[in-house]
């Protein structure tokens, strides 16, 4: 069985890679972070292929892989900076994207949406971007799931503010 | 509006609200303009952030991440993936024009998916697509993607109706199926639906029903049950025996 998962990470990987680079920089807010992690991923995800239990969801296994490696970015990067990481990469939200010269308003939502917590960001990512019940976002990110409610709420409540 | 309200109101949206909370904020909506606003407002929320997750993916190196992979030495983006970015490029400039966006299941399933398409209809209100204003270019690459999310050979001339003009296009979930819905609002704003379910089921001939104040055209094909609903009559009339002919 393990050829065939290894066969269906190699298969699949491909056709995730938008997904995971945008849940990477949901997570960073940064494009050259969110190219690395998702890089970081797939290399992790072809060493581990042989884990991957074919049949499942192969996107919620990358999408797994990934926020571990992102945490424990996180976490050293803490150990090494002191007070945490510093967030002037906001400044390098989406810059240059194509939906922002497309749209003003899709501007200002991603501003919004990057001024955010993190964990609102993501929460919002997994449920609505991603399809993930409350259930299996609160199992993902290992809050209750009425944190998941309440972060989706505060997410639409603050991208209704000035709208 | 305090905090617990909201939370209440956005799980109705996504279908999380158990009974008899749901009921109850259904019952205060349709008393409560103020709460029927805020309503709206986290309405509008979803459609922003439907499309801003939308332009993120079309913003993905997706080409330089491939080129990292293993075995992957030369990529290229293919003119498919190409027109994936543009048509994705597009829904993201009309959603982000504040559309209107909603989730089907509110609370538990409902008996049937009629039933589902039905409850929802009674929250829209013309106001709710009045800001979404596609141009051509981006209702054809709208039409086109979900189409094919849904397996579904579609251009926006096969749906065209006299009086009805397009909004949007959305793919959902229901009971686990994909539901495809078609926005068209008529000259006074009133939203008219043609919702598409992927399920294999026994054909089903053309038929007409009142439900609540609309009226809805049920017919079904081998891989798609299929449906219209608006508030008239004679538009549901004319515009699902079209499409039951067109598609």
């Amino acid at each position: 069985m393990t050829s065939d998962g290894r066969t269906e990470v190699r298969n699949g990987l491909e056709a995730c890679l938008p997904r995971l680079w945008r849940y990477a920089l949901i997570l960073t807010r940064n494009a050259q972070d969110a190219e690395d992690l998702a890089q970081a991923t797939c290399l992790r995800a072809l060493e581990r292929a042989h884990q991957f239990v074919p049949g499942t969801r192969l996107d919620r296994w990358l999408f797994a892989i990934l926020r571990s490696i992102w945490l424990n970015q996180v976490r050293s990067d803490r150990v090494r900076e002191g007070a945490g990481r510093v967030d002037a990469e906001a400044t390098l939200w989406f810059d240059g994207s194509q939906a922002i010269e497309a749209n003003i308003l899709a501007a200002q939502v991603l501003s919004k949406l990057g001024a955010l917590p993190t964990a609102q960001r993501e929460t919002a990512l997994l449920v609505y971007a991603e399809g993930y019940s409350y259930a299996e976002a609160a199992a993902m990110l290992g809050i209750p799931i009425g944190t998941v409610m309440s972060r989706l709420s505060s997410v639409r409540a603050a991208l209704t503010k000035d709208a | 509006m305090n905090q617990t309200a909201d939370e209440d109101l956005t799980a109705l949206l996504d279908g999380r609200l158990g009974e008899p909370e749901r009921t109850e904020v259904i019952g205060r909506l349709a008393v409560d303009p103020s709460l029927q606003r805020r309503f709206d407002a986290l309405v509008q929320a979803r459609g922003l952030l439907d499309a801003a997750f939308l332009g993120m993916l079309a913003d993905a190196p997706v080409a330089r991440l491939r080129a990292a992979l293993p075995n992957h030495a030369n990529p290229r983006v293919s003119t498919f993936a190409r027109a994936r970015l543009a048509a994705s490029l597009a829904i993201a400039a009309a959603l982000g024009a504040a559309l209107a966006w909603f989730t089907f299941n509110l609370g538990k399933p409902p008996e049937d998916w009629v039933t589902a398409v039905v409850e929802y209809m009674q929250l829209y209100t013309p106001e709710t697509f009045a800001d979404v204003t596609p141009d051509p270019g981006q209702e054809a690459a709208i039409v086109a993607t979900v189409g094919a999310r849904l397996g579904l050979d579609v251009a926006p001339g096969d749906l065209a109706a006299p009086g009805l003009t397009f909004k949007t296009a959305l793919v959902m979930s229901y009971d686990g199926a994909k539901l495809g819905e078609f926005v068209f609002t008529d000259a006074a704003g009133a939203p008219y639906l043609f919702c598409v379910l992927a399920d294999r089921a026994a054909p089903t001939a053309l038929r007409w029903d009142k439900r609540h104040a609309f009226e809805v055209a049920t017919w079904g094909r081998r891989d798609e049950r299929l449906l219209v609903i608006g508030p008239s009559a004679e538009l549901v009339h004319n515009w699902s025996t079209a499409l039951a002919s067109r598609l």
